[in-house]
């Protein structure tokens, strides 16, 4: 009760106290009087993302170092689901790291093409770069790195694509990040 | 200030409500006992259905795994919008499970349509009844319908939408009010591309759009799409309609009819010109180009070949005319030739085994296209002998033009058989070698054989599936040896999975339980696959649902779950019929049905039957799913009707009524599915009969006339492997029926009673089929009942029994005539039912059986004989049938044959 008391002192000059009362007891549901072990925050089709999925995605990066919003990790738990939905319809087998791992390869990597000519124009725009080594000495490494962003520039648009066709919610407010 | 106030406030909201949740989500101990739950919100499932999905009952002790697998299964059933769970503050061991069900579409309503038909409207509407109601597209499938409905010439349409939620029954009614607006009608059809003024208007009739019509592009372009057809119907293949314009209300539609195609033979007299036609491509592929009519020809070359024709030879040559592209097929047939002998040396086994394999054989057709077929077969067939080098080493034959007869010569080399010296397993755990040997189909000594190799693999993965291995993987390793092989199957288990939770979606009107429990899976036992997919199958029969898939899917916990998505059908029914038997003339019923009481597959009817000799109600209910025992094959069902009828029982020959029934009857019959073929139950019956009119050379006992009860019970037990209960072309139809009536369970007389059948089908050729009959059974009173009441007697002849003789007329005699029937029959049927063309079959006969008083006055040599034949129209339900039986043992004073028409197969 002690959230619900201190509302409706701020709410009493400005708005119809039963009104702001009643909407802020549906949006908390039973805060008032329980306490949430887990719930629906988003999402992606039939798919649901928990609270507690979330929370212990965000705590697990943080842990790793990464100072990423929750917001951010959810997007990313999204586009994660969006991908392994896609890939179910290949019967690929292993665990879902594994899973996206080949889903990436054969869906994005095996169709990405850099060519000779590719290669050649970004080393002499960034010859600079190479501190006078060879076209010869570095041309693997250019290569690699053309097809790794060509890679994460097909996978951005794929998933925005997959991300289309879904129907994706994030039916609750996300608690600001604890940092 | 105000605008300062209210920023403050959302903000503290704002850091309020978050605080809440992240630090609520933190709060909840772990390991507590729950020892309540209260849920709120759900209105369409039951709460046992809810928890039993959800994974959580009183007195499971709480763990946030399990919340959250529970609550990512209920949202995966797609019934839900939203669930919380919660732990209450003052009370941690109550729960509180809080679910948003899905808003259901209970009605949808039209207003303000006057030209447009509210179906058409229905139709095109994408929303429809019983869906689940999505708000954030309601706006879009609005705007769809309007498109849709301005394409149907109501191009000033306005649609409003409105809903009323109603919040407890978690569903809601869709107002349409439709402002149609002045639609866009033709004035004027032209038709471009046409000159004759005959076709021209032949092409409006077609369209069928008139001035004054509104201009309906979907209908528009139905017709023109019918109007193609009829061009191409007409041999113009390469015929197009369309574009069409609307504009000013002058719609003109642009016809291009091209050329017509004419395909002409000549030379042919053994095959049709219409058989030819068929098997060319040209109209399938409206094209006449150079590999078309190359494909065209060798087909038609092939057809020859197959008919025996081994010289045929044609020469297409084309020609264009002012409207029409001709194909002349000229065509040389040459001789039919027939095959002699077929010589084969070089052979260790029985020549004839060969030729059997064969498709050329001797006698039959030549057909020059299966030489190289023929030798494949060949090889084929020594591979699966454990041949391993074997090769046709010549297929030649030699053609005697005059005769038309062609001899063959196969020479084989055989080389050495390699036959299988030891069978082993590697990495087994589950079964032992000595279970998995009983599994393969390859043994030791067998000869070597990849197809069996091949099937022992699946049969061993198939094996491991039933016990959850779902991930199984066998290899198989050869080692040759002195004329042997080693087979070493290397089996990797993978993990053992088991059984978690089945989530159903789709069901608005079944229970979920109905669906789960026919599925028969325990939880956290192995899953086994081979009996998810059989009872999947099961589901189709329960006659509720057009469609149902299951998937196989992670479950957060580490089981398996199973996803499966169903389409409901129609569960009522409403069937009229009407018909014509030999005995009773006409006849027709009502029947009226409902499969889905109370959402759990129970199925109740009113069926009312009424024929020139009769009439009978008929109040049934049956219960699919009484009872389960563990591990049982099939749950118990109960069935059980309620019956009133009168009947009139008349002595065909002399039209008498022999006597009339009134029965008044309860009967309920308690079944259960041992294996897929035998099934065993038990029929209690009471009746209450008052027979009357009754002849009284037909009263054999005190209990033939006037109110008698009858109260029985007995045992049963079926077999039954018949490919198709309706018209059977394999399997075996067995039973054995015992009652007992006595006074102990309230009857007034007291029998035993003994019926024993078995029916057996087998196809004999492609259209013809066997079918054997034999039926016997016996009856004995007891106690103070001296003669079987006529109710309970047993009587024979007539379309099921013994053709040659009317209904029922076999048998004891009474003075007058009339038969009276007897406790003990024996009928015995042979039937041939051949197949002549599409649904027409012929079938002959042979029928021999007699009835007699007691047991002791069997006497075989009184069985009475007849034969015949008969008309057979097949339809869904069984053959109409004619049939004519002609007696063996004519006695003085009968007829020759008699005629039964009736609908079934006599067995």
């Amino acid at each position: 009760m002690r959230y619900t008391s201190v509302l409706v002192m701020l709410f009493r000059t400005t708005v119809p106290v039963k009104l702001v009362l009643g909407v802020l007891l549906i949006v908390l549901g039973v805060s008032v009087d329980a306490e949430v072990i887990d719930e629906i925050i988003a999402n992606v089709d039939d798919i649901a993302i928990t609270r507690s999925e979330l929370l212990e995605e965000h705590r697990r990066m943080r842990e790793g170092g990464s100072r990423i919003s929750l917001q951010d990790v959810l997007n990313g738990m999204i586009n994660r689901v969006v991908l392994l939905k896609d890939a179910s319809r290949y019967r690929m087998e292993g665990n879902d790291d594994e899973i996206l791992e080949q889903y990436i390869e054969i869906r994005i990597r095996a169709l990405i093409r850099v060519d000779d000519k590719q290669v050649r124009e970004y080393y002499n725009h960034n010859i600079r770069e190479f501190k006078g080594s060879e076209i010869r000495e570095v041309y693997s490494s250019i290569r690699s790195y053309l097809i790794e962003v060509e890679v994460n520039k097909t996978l951005s648009n794929h998933i925005e694509e997959l991300k289309r066709e879904s129907r994706i919610k994030v039916i609750k407010e996300l608690p600001l990040d604890s940092s | 200030m105000r605008i300062l106030e209210r920023i403050c406030l959302i903000a503290v909201i704002m850091v309020m409500i978050s605080h809440v949740i992240v630090h609520r989500s933190f709060a909840v101990n772990e390991d507590e006992i729950i020892e309540s739950i209260n849920i709120e919100g759900l209105s369409n499932m039951e709460e046992k259905e809810f928890l039993g999905l959800i994974g959580i009952k009183k007195g499971d002790i709480l763990k946030k795994s399990v919340v959250r697998a529970g609550i990512k299964r209920a949202f995966r059933s797609g019934k839900f919008n939203d669930l919380i769970i919660s732990i209450s503050d003052s009370d941690s061991s109550s729960m509180i499970i809080q679910v948003k069900e899905r808003y259901v579409v209970e009605q949808i309503l039209v207003f303000g349509n006057e030209g447009l038909r509210r179906k058409t409207i229905i139709d095109q509407f994408e929303i429809k009844l019983y869906d689940y109601f999505d708000e954030e597209l309601f706006g879009e499938h609005l705007a769809i319908l309007e498109e849709k409905l301005k394409g149907s010439g109501y191009q000033n349409v306005n649609i409003e939408g409105k809903v009323t939620f109603n919040e407890d029954a978690r569903s809601v009614i869709i107002e349409l009010n439709i402002d149609e607006g002045e639609p866009s009608t033709v004035d004027e059809v032209v038709i471009g591309g046409l000159v004759e003024k005959e076709e021209v208007s032949r092409a409006i009739g077609v369209l069928r759009v008139f001035p004054g019509d509104v201009y309906d592009i979907f209908y528009v372009t139905e017709r023109m799409k019918i109007m193609e057809d009829i061009y191409r119907n007409e041999r113009y293949y390469k015929a197009t309609v369309g574009p069409f314009n609307y504009t000013g209300g002058v719609l003109t539609v642009f016809v291009n009819k091209g050329k017509r195609f004419d395909i002409k033979f000549s030379g042919n007299e053994a095959i049709s010109n219409k058989r030819l036609l068929d098997e060319t491509i040209y109209f399938s592929s409206a094209s006449i180009e150079d590999e078309i009519i190359e494909e065209s020809s060798e087909r038609i070359v092939r057809l020859y070949h197959e008919e025996g024709y081994a010289f045929a030879q044609l020469a297409p040559v084309i020609t264009e005319t002012d409207d029409a592209y001709v194909v002349d097929h000229f065509i040389f047939e040459g001789s039919k030739l027939f095959i002699g002998d077929i010589r084969i040396s070089g052979i260790s086994i029985p020549a004839k085994r060969l030729k059997k394999a064969l498709s050329l054989k001797e006698g039959g057709i030549f057909d020059p296209d299966n030489v190289p077929r023929d030798s494949l077969l060949i090889e084929e067939l020594y591979y699966a002998l454990g041949y391993r080098e074997v090769k046709v080493n010549d297929f030649n034959y030699e053609i005697n033009e005059e005769k038309g007869i062609v001899d063959i010569n196969i020479d084989i080399l055989e080389g050495d058989q390699t036959v299988v010296g030891g069978v082993f397993f590697k990495g087994n755990k589950e079964f032992d070698s000595d279970e998995l040997k009983e599994i393969v189909q390859v043994r030791r000594t067998s000869p070597y054989n990849e197809i069996s190799i091949s099937d022992s693999r699946l049969a061993i993965s198939t094996q491991y599936k039933t016990r959850g291995y779902l991930d199984i993987a066998v290899d198989v390793e050869r080692r040759f040896r002195e004329g042997k092989v080693y087979l070493k199957f290397v089996i990797n288990e993978g993990v053992q999975h088991r059984y978690g939770f089945t989530i159903v979606r789709g069901n608005r009107n079944v229970n979920s339980r109905v669906i789960t429990r026919q599925l028969m899976l325990e939880r956290e036992e192995p899953l086994d696959l081979v009996s998810l997919r059989s009872n999947t199958q099961r589901l189709y029969r329960l006659g509720l649902f057009s469609d149902v898939r299951s998937e196989i899917i992670d479950d957060e916990l580490g089981y398996k779950d199973v996803l499966v998505d169903v389409k409901e059908s129609n569960a009522g029914a409403i069937e009229i019929g009407a018909g014509y038997g030999d005995y009773e003339k006409y006849r027709g019923y009502l029947d009226i049905s409902y499969r889905n009481f109370f959402g759990m597959n129970r199925y109740g009817k009113v069926r009312m039957e009424i024929d020139t000799l009769s009439e009978k109600l008929i109040l049934g209910a049956f219960e699919p799913w009484l009872y389960r025992f563990k591990n049982a094959y099939s749950p118990v069902s109960l069935g059980m009707n309620l019956m009133t009828e009168r009947r009139t029982e008349k002595n065909i020959d002399t039209g008498e009524v022999r006597y009339k029934v009134r029965k008044h009857s309860l009967n309920s019959n308690i079944e259960m599915s041992f294996s897929e073929n035998i099934k065993g139950r038990i029929l209690y019956s009471y009746s209450i009969v008052d027979t009357y009119e009754i002849q009284s050379d037909v009263v054999l006992s005190k209990e033939d006339t006037g109110t008698l009860a009858i109260s029985k019970i007995g045992p049963g037990l079926i077999y039954d492997t018949r490919n198709d209960p309706f018209n059977p072309s394999s399997g075996i139809f067995g039973g054995l029926y015992y009652e007992i009536a006595s006074r102990n369970i309230g009857s007034e007389t007291e029998f035993n009673k003994l019926v024993i059948n078995g029916n057996t089908y087998k196809r004999l050729h492609r259209k013809v089929v066997a079918a054997l009959s034999l039926r016997g059974g016996l009856a004995q009173t007891f106690g103070d009942t001296s003669d079987l009441p006529v109710i309970e007697r047993f009587f024979l002849g007539g379309r099921s029994t013994v053709r040659g003789y009317t209904q029922d007329s076999l048998g004891p005699i009474g003075v007058n005539g009339n038969p009276v029937g007897g406790s003990a029959f024996v009928v015995g049927n042979i039937e041939l039912r051949i197949n002549i063309w599409r649904s027409v079959g012929i079938v002959v006969f042979l029928d021999g059986g007699n009835v007699w008083d007691k047991k002791s006055d069997i006497d075989l040599e009184e069985i009475k004989y007849s034969t015949g034949g008969g008309l057979r129209y097949n339809t869904p339900v069984g053959p109409v049938r004619l049939d004519y039986g002609y007696k063996l043992n004519k006695e003085v004073g009968e007829s020759d044959y008699e005629i039964h028409f009736s609908i079934g197969h006599a067995f």
